[in-house]
């Protein structure tokens, strides 16, 4: 049922539906820790690998963890990866709200995408849904029905120039200093000259 | 080709020979003036909620990334193709219209309409105008693209951004059909709530719009102002 690596590796369970890469594999991970159905705090130090939803497997539900994920299934819920790498391949069907650090799209996805840094929607992919990322890039031939939400990150804004300061009052009466001329219309300072 | 089409021309060096693989055909540039009037008005640091009425193009998503806006995307000839919306199309545009184009959370800055009032009749034109103006705020503007030639592509073609002022022209069809050609007095009177701020006919049978809604939506929300 679930898409095997290797044969006869000693893999725990999946947890949620999404396949890990076993322990054993993963450089610096400790010993595999004993298999729990729903994964809880069992999951391996997180060290690159990513995760695959084999293209036969049809979840409900919620998906979350703390790896990158590749769907080639269905999804019919929602995706929370906040700090991962999302694509949903082209075999992928999602019904769902899709949350990651990146997104890529190359099947079709019913539902909102959300990402921190970018959301690619690939020729094959077919969305329909709300996208909101900094940076979002559609290929010709994508079918996109939705809005974009592009938001740049607001620079600082620059302070406002700060008006010349009023000159003090020169005691010998000389003149305004440089720069500091009354504007058209504004009274001049009683103690300037000119 | 007319002004202002361009095709790109391939650089070649040396005397003229046989070419012994035909040049990939490009699509014509189009140098459009009304297009650079609209994008004059668009703040680059104001928030922008802008309504596109063709398919999604991947260079205009770019374009106008640089804005910071929203950007709503509806194929709206695709969309009210389907044969049950035609059929209520003819009787009930506005609400076919008020199906495929959604009030959305705030009222639109900017109108992407391009060609798709060609392929409406005088009721349906008026008829989106209507539900247009009702999603816009004050003083949206709305850039609309009027054939003047007699006959048209079935399907409108795809306009890609390329800069400030050029677009680069697609077509989708080779078939044609029989225009409207609405005329630029009937064009005013279909867009009650609108007035043309910048128009000009092209060589190539297109009269360009760029509108500016004039009155304030119903929604008592207010829009986002460029």
């Amino acid at each position: 049922m679930w898409k095997k690596n290797e044969p006869g590796r000693n893999e725990r369970r999946p947890s949620m539906g999404v396949m890990r890469i076993p322990a054993e594999d993963q450089p610096g991970a400790g010993p595999a820790a004993a298999p729990n159905a729903w994964g809880g705090s069992m999951a391996p130090e997180h060290t690159g690998e990513r995760a695959v939803i084999g293209a036969s497997i049809t979840i409900r539900g919620d998906v979350t963890g703390d790896e990158d994920l590749v769907i080639q299934g269905r999804v019919d819920g929602k995706v929370d990866l906040a700090q991962h790498n999302v694509t949903v391949g082209a075999n992928g069907r999602i019904k769902a709200n899709v949350l990651g650090r990146t997104v890529t799209v190359e099947g079709e996805v019913e539902g909102d995408l959300r990402a921190d840094e970018h959301i690619a929607i690939r020729k094959s992919a077919k969305v329909r849904g709300n996208v909101a990322a900094p940076r979002v890039t559609i290929e010709d031939g994508a079918t996109f029905q939705g809005s974009i939400d592009m938001e740049r990150k607001a620079a600082p804004s620059p302070r406002p120039a700060q008006p010349a300061a009023a000159p003090p009052p020169h005691p010998g009466g000389t003149g305004a200093p440089a720069g500091a001329s009354p504007r058209p219309g504004e009274a001049k300072h009683p103690d300037r000259t000119g | 080709m007319p002004f202002p089409f361009r095709r790109q021309r391939l650089q070649a060096t040396g005397p003229r020979r046989e070419s012994t693989e035909r040049d990939l055909p490009q699509p014509p540039l189009y140098r459009s003036p009304t297009f650079r009037a609209l994008v004059s008005r668009l703040g680059p640091d104001a928030a922008h909620n802008i309504l596109d009425l063709q398919p999604a193009v991947g260079a205009n998503v770019e374009f106008f990334s640089r804005y910071s806006c929203r950007l709503q995307i509806v194929d709206l000839l695709t969309a009210i193709g389907s044969p049950g919306l035609q059929v209520q199309l003819e009787s009930e545009p506005g609400a076919v219209f008020r199906k495929v184009l959604p009030r959305p959370d705030e009222p639109y800055d900017v109108v992407l309409a391009w060609e798709a009032f060609n392929d409406l009749a005088q009721g349906q034109f008026r008829a989106l105008v209507e539900h247009l103006g009702g999603v816009c705020r004050a003083g949206a503007l709305m850039l609309a693209f009027i054939a003047t030639k007699r006959d048209i592509p079935l399907s409108p073609p795809l306009f890609r951004i390329v800069d400030e002022q050029t677009l680069e022209w697609q077509e989708r069809a080779s078939a044609a059909r029989p225009c409207p050609r609405f005329p630029p007095a009937l064009v005013e009177r279909m867009t009650e709530g609108f007035v043309v701020v910048h128009s000009v006919l092209m060589r190539q049978g297109v009269q360009e719009y760029l509108f500016e809604r004039i009155a304030e939506p119903a929604s008592p929300r207010q829009g986002r102002r460029p």
